[in-house]
This record gives structure tokens, C-alpha cells and sequence, in this order.
């Protein structure tokens, strides 16, 4: 399990930069939008529900005070009634009836009847005008009880059923009662009676219409003991079809509750209403503002699919934008490691990828400047070895020349001596060239000369040679020391067994841009495998072969490199031989007039 | 885009098309106001003050569920139960959402109900379940049950005997309620005399012995008006007479139950069925009523109910 998690979460990281990027754009933008999506559904739930519950308290205090008010004014109609017209009346005297009739009529919204008795409980004036049932004992009802008990209060009863008076049609009317004491002057007598207005439920009712607390909510009055006044669902409530937590919430003072009821949990408001000890209860369940229903649910998801869309086209378009320098310069670089000769790296992008770009650029060219100076050492020192190995002198044929000199001298040949040690003495600075490698033609064949003109000597004329230079190639550029080892090979190979009718023949011409240098013979010529093995034997096999033990000791294959380092490959020693026929050696190089080729 | 990144976007792109699509769906069937249920109320062709709490109960469920009520209280014919399978055949036809039927003659009624239930229309029987009853739901006080507590206010009261007095047109709960009421008085050892009587009131009621019972509310006012001063009368259900004449002691006792609480559990539990929702039968409350009782906690709330 924690290496599934640690695999997902390096997951990404493994991938391409892009990938990695793209996910760490995705998750780091869903997070924040779900971090503040939910920080603000936890806000605005919160300020939602505080503005709502202070709605409902102030509806509850609302109604409250509709009902203080409604009761304030049941009271002045009382008090209206005592001190305007009962205590001014005397009742042995006047009739107190009409203008109780008359405050009837103008309350009859909100007043079922309004009766006023003595103190034995007997009927002195009522409106409408009603007559009191015979089975009701009057002095024996809770208003009056309470009325002449408390003298100094107004006293409210609970809601019952009207069936004090005679109707000719049974009505049963809803009522509460109002009661209070009063002073009745009767004469010169006063006693204590009872003035009773019966309040019509429906007033009261009407109080409640139509307030609603929230979806589910609703505002209930009851009494100082939890006994009912007004529930809408007082009917339901006496049959057992609901309940109410009335008796509990009558122990709360006035203020905001949470309680548990049913299993639900609701807000309870509760509010004291004045004259009377009842409490007004609000009452909201489950208020919270939660995002349950279902289309609620689709369109935060809706919501949800669109701002994610969004995100992945903004962030798939901008780890590209970001990435794309990146993938344009690894493709440069894998384009370059394929082949080296596709061109530059890419340099492009951020500041950072520009700098990396420029510098893979660098550390290229660094490398193939590098590669190329390598190669120009490893050249020249191969061509400084093959240099140093071609001028070597060759001491069989210094010591033999020397020797010819001195029996020439001891034999008075003087002139020939001389002839012979200004050759020789041509041939060394030739040789030396001041230390050049390239040199003019002519002077190649110059070189040559001197060393046929000595080798002629002692070889006592076994041998002819002509040189044959044409004007053209004269001036251009040659190796030095590239005809004369062909010449010595010749001489040592061919011509040492030929009588006298031996020719070597040296030519030089220019062809096709190319410098030709032939060395013809008319010796003992060579086999395939002869001409072969010459190429590609080193010198020192050649030395042990026996082959160039009276020559220089340098091989063909050394001229053959010679030339192809400073010409190329495609130029060297070309050679042509058939036995008892004759050699044809051509040297090919070049044609670059001398002074222009560079000398290395 | 990448492939994952495809991937992903299809993903989402396709499941907000369904969310879309479930939404479209959702506002294409549903409205943003309520829906308003017709409903037919079928009496059982009695006064309609019997059923004057009943209906207030009807409408209170009536506010609360957006429902708009036809209440038909009257059937023309001889045969109340014919025509009242009649008329309901008639409100079925007329399209409404449900019905809430106080039968009168259950064998008249039953395949019309079948029919209804066929239709789509949907039925609470404001009365026992009978055998084979195919309505939705059954709201009302064990009639046999109800029957034998006015057997038992009969046995307090003293009586020795009594007679019951039954209308030629006595539906079934009036049929439940008196075996109930016979089952138990020959518990008690009380004899008893049925006496049926016509339901027009034409003819006067015989005169009976010992206390007077009537199981149907009609019958229970003719007893208060015909029957001698000083007669026992026990009945049933409430009107506004009969509780006048049950505070005047003219009725000794009432059997009844919450009309009220029998309206609104019957409109509830139709709108209930409308809406698809399963609802099983309630079985209610009855109480036994004197004058003593009447006006008090919480009898009084439940004879006179505040709407």
C-alpha cells in the first residue's frame, strides 16, 4: 500500500518534464479550488444559517410583540370598560349594558362577549345579550376564582370551549378569558364584581397566519407552564398524532436553544410575552444550509467539470509553452548524437533554457574544435614522424657515395669526384629543404636527378634515366622525398640486374587538376602480391624482408601516407607492374601551385 | 495535448454531459412550483355537519400539501350505494389525482375502486379495510372496537337492556360498529333488540327498551328528538347538536374519534399514494364522551378542533 502511494506520487516525477508539470499545475489548481470552494460553502453556510437564525429570532420577537400589543389592547378595552363605564355607574340607577354593548361592537373582532357579574357570580350585563347556563356554576369557574382572589391583576386563562351562556344555536366557540375584579356601585354600596371578556381564539390565531420560520419552521405560544395556547398543531397534539417539547422549553428563559427532539435537531427561540407569563416559541429545524438536494448536487459537479476542463486546457497549453524549449533542445542534442553534422543545438525559451542551450553549443563546439585539433596533432605528428622517417639518410648510401668520392679521388677522377659530391651535396639540401616538407616539382625532380646522376656512378651505367617534367607541373607543390625512394626501388630492385639496357624514365605532368608523377622501369617488374605487400608493409618489415637493405628504408607505404595526410585520400601511390615487363610507380597528388599549399 | 491529458479531459467532458444531461432531465420533469393535486372527497351521504371536523382536518393537509379538495356530500337515487359507485366512476373520469371515499355500500364500490386503482387514480377509504379491499389505504377507529365501548358507557350507565336503532342504508363501519357493540353487550349479559329503521326519518322510531344505542350520527339525533324525556341515548361521532345534546345530558354517552385527525390522516396519506410513496393503514383512537368529560383536556380540543 505505501509503495502503491509512494509509486503514484513519483509517478508524475518519472514521466517527461511536461507530464510532471501538467500534473503538479492540475493537482496544486484543484486543490486550491477545492480548499476555496470549501472555505467559502463553510463561510457562506455559516453566515447563511447566522442570517437566517436572526430572521427567525426576529420574526419570533415579532410576533412577541404583535401579541403584546394585541393583549395591551384586550386590557385597555378592559380598563376602558372598569373606569369609564362601570366604575362610573350606578347600577341601582342606570343600565350599564348599552355601553358595554357599544365597546362590544367596536371589539367584536377580537371579543366574543364581555359579561360583567357580582360577587355571587349572578349576571348583571353582557353583550350580546346572552343568559347564563344554569349548569354553570359561575362563582366556581377559574376566572372568577383568580379575578376576585387577585383583585389587583388582569388574569388570562388557558384556551377552552365558550359554554357559560345559552345559545339558541350551539356554537362552541374558542375563547380565552379575560378577567379582572372590579368595584360595582350599587347606591351607597360598593362590592367586588367581575368583569369577563372572552377574546376570540381566531384573533389570536390570526396573530399566527402565516408565519413561518424557514422552510419547516413555525412559532407556537403557550402558557407559564407549558400548557398550550396556540400550536398549529394543537388539534394533532390532544389527539397523540404529534408532540411538542412545550413542557421542557417551559423551564427555558427567554433566549436561543438547540435541542434534540425526535431524533432532529431544531433551534428553539423563545420569547416572553408581557401581562401575561406566556412565552412565544419559535421553532426551526435542521436550518443549516447544505447543498442535499440533487440538482443542488449537479450543478456544483456541472460547475466542478467545467472550471476542470478549463484547467486542463490552461494547463496543458502552458507546461507546453513552458516544455517546448526543453523538448526542442534535447531533439537538437539526439539529432546532433545521430549525426554530428545536423547543425546547431536549439537555443530558445526561458532565460534558463536559453543559457543550457548555449551552453550545450558551446561544450560542442569546444568538442569539435578539440576533436579537430586532436586530429591536426595526431596528422602532424604523424606527418612529422613520416617526415623525420623519410629524411632520414640512408647511411648504405651515403657510405657507398663517400667510398665512390674517395676511389674517384685516389683514381685522379677529380672532375668525376666532383660531379659526384655536388650531387651529393644538391641532394642533401634538397633533402634538408630548409626544413620544408612541400616544395616545387622541380625541385622534387632536381633532387632525383642528383640521385640518379650518383647512383649512375656506381652503378657504373647499368642504367639510363630521363625526367621529363612538363612546364605546368613544374611550379607546383609536392611532398619532398616522394620520388626518389620509387627511384631507389627501382634502382635496387630492376636495375641493379640489368646490362646497361636498364631505363628509368620520370615524368611529371598535370591531369584533371591532379599532379602526376610516374616512375617507369623496364626491370624485373613484380607480381600482384609483391605490388601489394609493398603498399602495405610497414618500413621496418620491408627492412626485415631484406627488400630495402641497400635503400633508404623507407617504404612505399610511408609516400603513400605522405601524401594521402597532405593531399587526401583519394591521391597516393598508384603502382603497375608485370614481371619482366617493367614497374610503372605514379605518384598523384594535387595540382596546387607551390607557395599556396600550406606547409605542415 | 498529451495522451493522459486526452484521457482526462474525455473523462471529465464526459461526465459533465451527464451531469448536464441528468440536470436537463431534471428541470425538463419537475416545475418549480409545487404540483396541485385534485382531490374528490366521496361522503357516505350522511349530514354533512357529521363530518364537519373530518373536513376541517381535510383541509389542513389540504394547506399543506397544495391540494385542492371537491367534497361531494350528497348522491341522488335510491340506492345511496349504487350512486355513490356511480359518482365515483364519474370523478375518476374527470381526472382526479385521488380520491378519499366514507363508503356506503362496499360491494358497489369494488371494482370501481379496482378500475380507479387501474387508471392510476389513487384511494383512501376513510373507514375499516374489508375483505378483498383494494384501495390504497384505510383511515378509521376500529368500528368493533368503537362498538363495544358504547357496550361498556351502556354497562356503566347501568342499563339492563337496550335497543339499537340502524338505518336501512347502514354502511359498513355502521355494520362493524354494531357487531362489536351486539358482540360485546352479550359479554355483558346485556340483552339487546336491533331495530332497523328507515334512513328518511319519515316514519317514526319505534319505541325501545331499556337505553337507546344508535351506531350511526343520524339516528343518534332522531333518538335525541323522538325518544322520550329521560330515555338513556348512547351514540356515536360528533356534530355540533350532538355534542350540544350530550353537554344537555339529553345523550348520555358518544363513542367517537378524531374526526379531525381522520380528515388530515386521509388526505396525507392520498397525497402519499399520488406521490408513489407506500402508506399502510391507520388504525385511530376512540374515546368515550360524557358531559363531565367533554370540555376537558384534551377532549375538547378533539370535538372541536381548531382549524
Amino acid at each position: 500500500m505505501i509503495r502503491r502511494v509512494r509509486e503514484l506520487i513519483q509517478g508524475p516525477s518519472r514521466g517527461s518534464i511536461r507530464s510532471a508539470m501538467f500534473a503538479s499545475f492540475t493537482i496544486t489548481a484543484l486543490l486550491a479550488i477545492a480548499l476555496t470552494g470549501m472555505t467559502l460553502y463553510i463561510r457562506f453556510s455559516a453566515q447563511l444559517d447566522g442570517t437566517v437564525e436572526q430572521e427567525n429570532q426576529r420574526l419570533v420577537a415579532q410576533v412577541s410583540q404583535s401579541i403584546n400589543t394585541y393583549l395591551r389592547d384586550m386590557l385597555r378595552l378592559s380598563d376602558s370598560l372598569y373606569y369609564n363605564v362601570i366604575k362610573s355607574t350606578d347600577l341601582l340607577a342606570e343600565e350599564v349594558e348599552p355601553e358595554v354593548r357599544l365597546l362590544y361592537d367596536t371589539y367584536s373582532d377580537y371579543v366574543e362577549d364581555i359579561a360583567l357579574f357580582d360577587s355571587a357570580g349572578r349576571l348583571l350585563a353582557s353583550a350580546p345579550a346572552v343568559v347564563v347556563r344554569e349548569d354553570v356554576p359561575v362563582a366556581q369557574e377559574d376566572w372568577f376564582i383568580q379575578a376576585m382572589e387577585q383583585t389587583a391583576n388582569f388574569h388570562f386563562g388557558r384556551p377552552k370551549v365558550q359554554r357559560l351562556f345559552q345559545e339558541q344555536t350551539p356554537q362552541y366557540p374558542w375563547v380565552i378569558s379575560l378577567s379582572s375584579a372590579v368595584e360595582l356601585t350599587s347606591g351607597t354600596d360598593t362590592q367586588l364584581g367581575v368583569l369577563l371578556i372572552d377574546l376570540k381564539y381566531s384573533a389570536l390565531e390570526d396573530i399566527f397566519r402565516n408565519i413561518k420560520l424557514s422552510e419547516s419552521g413555525y412559532v407556537y405560544l403557550m402558557d407559564r407552564d407549558g400548557a398550550l395556547i396556540y400550536h398549529p398543531e394543537r388539534t394533532l397534539i390532544a389527539s397523540g398524532l404529534e408532540a411538542e417539547s412545550n413542557l421542557e422549553t417551559a423551564e427555558r428563559q427567554e433566549g436561543n436553544y438547540v435541542e434534540t427532539w425526535e431524533g432532529r435537531e431544531r433551534s428553539i427561540i423563545v420569547r416572553d410575552v408581557g401581562y401575561t407569563g406566556w412565552k412565544a416559541v419559535g421553532v426551526v429545524e435542521g436550518s443549516r444550509f447544505s447543498v442535499g438536494s440533487g440538482q443542488d448536487i449537479l450543478v456544483v459537479l456541472i460547475i466542478f467539470c467545467i472550471y476542470f476542463e478549463l484547467l486542463i486546457i490552461l494547463n496543458s497549453a502552458l507546461s507546453r509553452k513552458l516544455t517546448d524549449p526543453i523538448r526542442r533542445l534535447r531533439e537538437s542534442v539526439i539529432r546532433l548524437q545521430e549525426h554530428p553534422e545536423s547543425g546547431d543545438i536549439y537555443i530558445g525559451g526561458t532565460l534558463e533554457t536559453q543559457e543550457l542551450g548555449s551552453a550545450v553549443q558551446e561544450m560542442v563546439r569546444r568538442t569539435e574544435q578539440l576533436n579537430r585539433d586532436i586530429m591536426r596533432e595526431h596528422q602532424q605528428k604523424v606527418k612529422s614522424e613520416l617526415n623525420a622517417l623519410q629524411a632520414q639518410i640512408n647511411p648504405h648510401f651515403l657510405y657507398n657515395t663517400l667510398d665512390i668520392i674517395v676511389w674517384m679521388i685516389e683514381n685522379g677522377q677529380k672532375e668525376d669526384a666532383i660531379r659526384v659530391v655536388t650531387a651529393l651535396a644538391r641532394f642533401f639540401r634538397i633533402s634538408l629543404s630548409k626544413g620544408r616538407n612541400v616544395i616545387p616539382v622541380k625541385d622534387e625532380l632536381e633532387h632525383v636527378r642528383n640521385y640518379l646522376l650518383i647512383q649512375n656512378m656506381r652503378y657504373k651505367n647499368k642504367f639510363r634515366y630521363t625526367i621529363d617534367c612538363d612546364p605546368a607541373a613544374a611550379e607546383l607543390s609536392t611532398i619532398k622525398l616522394v620520388v626518389q625512394p620509387i627511384v631507389e626501388n627501382a634502382i635496387y630492385h630492376s636495375m641493379e640486374f640489368m646490362d646497361g639496357d636498364g631505363l628509368i624514365a620520370i615524368r611529371a605532368w598535370t591531369e584533371g587538376g591532379d599532379l602526376l608523377i610516374t616512375v617507369s622501369d623496364n626491370g624485373l617488374g613484380m607480381t600482384p602480391d609483391v605490388v601489394e605487400r609493398l603498399l602495405s608493409a610497414a618500413p621496418a618489415e620491408e627492412r626485415r624482408g631484406g627488400n630495402s637493405r641497400r635503400g633508404s628504408g623507407v617504404g612505399l607505404r610511408n609516400v603513400q601516407e605522405r601524401i594521402r595526410l597532405y593531399f587526401g585520400e583519394k591521391y597516393g601511390v598508384h603502382i603497375e607492374s608485370e614481371p619482366d615487363e617493367g614497374t610503372v610507380v605514379t605518384l598523384r597528388m594535387a595540382a596546387i601551385p607551390f607557395g599556396e599549399m600550406e606547409d605542415t | 495535448m498529451g495522451k493522459a491529458e486526452r484521457r482526462i479531459f474525455t473523462g471529465v467532458l464526459i461526465l459533465l454531459l451527464a451531469a448536464a444531461g441528468a440536470l436537463g432531465l431534471t428541470w425538463l420533469f419537475s416545475t418549480d412550483t409545487p404540483p396541485v393535486y385534485q382531490v374528490s372527497i366521496l361522503l357516505d351521504g350522511a349530514e354533512e355537519d357529521y363530518w364537519d371536523n373530518f373536513l376541517r382536518g381535510v383541509d389542513r393537509a389540504a394547506q399543506e400539501r397544495n391540494v385542492d379538495v371537491r367534497i361531494i356530500s350528497r348522491y341522488e337515487g335510491a340506492d345511496v350505494g349504487q350512486a355513490q359507485a356511480e359518482v365515483l366512476s364519474k370523478e375518476v373520469g374527470k381526472g382526479a389525482d385521488g380520491v378519499i371515499l366514507a363508503p356506503v355500500d362496499w360491494a358497489a364500490l369494488l371494482q370501481v375502486i379496482e378500475d380507479a386503482s387501474s387508471s392510476g387514480i389513487r384511494t383512501t377509504v376513510a373507514g375499516p379495510r374489508p375483505d378483498g379491499g383494494s384501495a390504497g389505504c384505510y383511515i378509521s377507529a376500529d368500528p368493533v372496537e368503537m362498538g363495544r365501548k358504547l357496550a361498556d358507557a351502556v354497562a356503566e350507565e347501568g342499563s339492563r337492556s337496550c335497543t339499537v336503532y340502524l338505518s336501512g342504508e347502514a354502511g359498513e363501519a355502521a355494520c362493524l360498529r354494531l357487531q362489536g357493540l351486539e358482540a360485546r353487550l352479550e359479554e355483558l349479559g346485556i340483552p339487546c333488540r336491533s331495530v332497523t329503521v328507515s334512513p328518511d326519518g319519515e316514519e317514526q322510531l319505534p319505541a325501545g327498551e331499556g337505553a337507546l344505542l344508535a351506531v350511526e350520527p343520524g339516528i343518534t339525533e332522531r333518538l335525541c328528538r323522538e325518544a322520550p324525556e329521560g330515555a338513556l341515548i348512547f351514540g356515536m361521532d360528533t356534530s355540533n347538536d350532538l355534542l350540544h345534546h350530550l353537554e344537555e345530558g339529553r345523550i348520555r354517552a358518544l363513542v367517537v374519534q378524531c374526526d379531525y385527525e381522520a380528515g388530515y390522516l386521509s388526505l396525507q396519506s392520498l397525497v402519499g399514494l399520488i406521490e408513489g410513496a407506500g402508506q399502510a393503514d391507520r388504525t385511530l383512537s376512540s374515546y368515550t364522551v360524557t358531559a363531565e368529560t367533554m370540555f376537558e383536556d384534551p377532549m375538547d380540543q378533539i370535538l372541536f378542533p381548531i382549524s
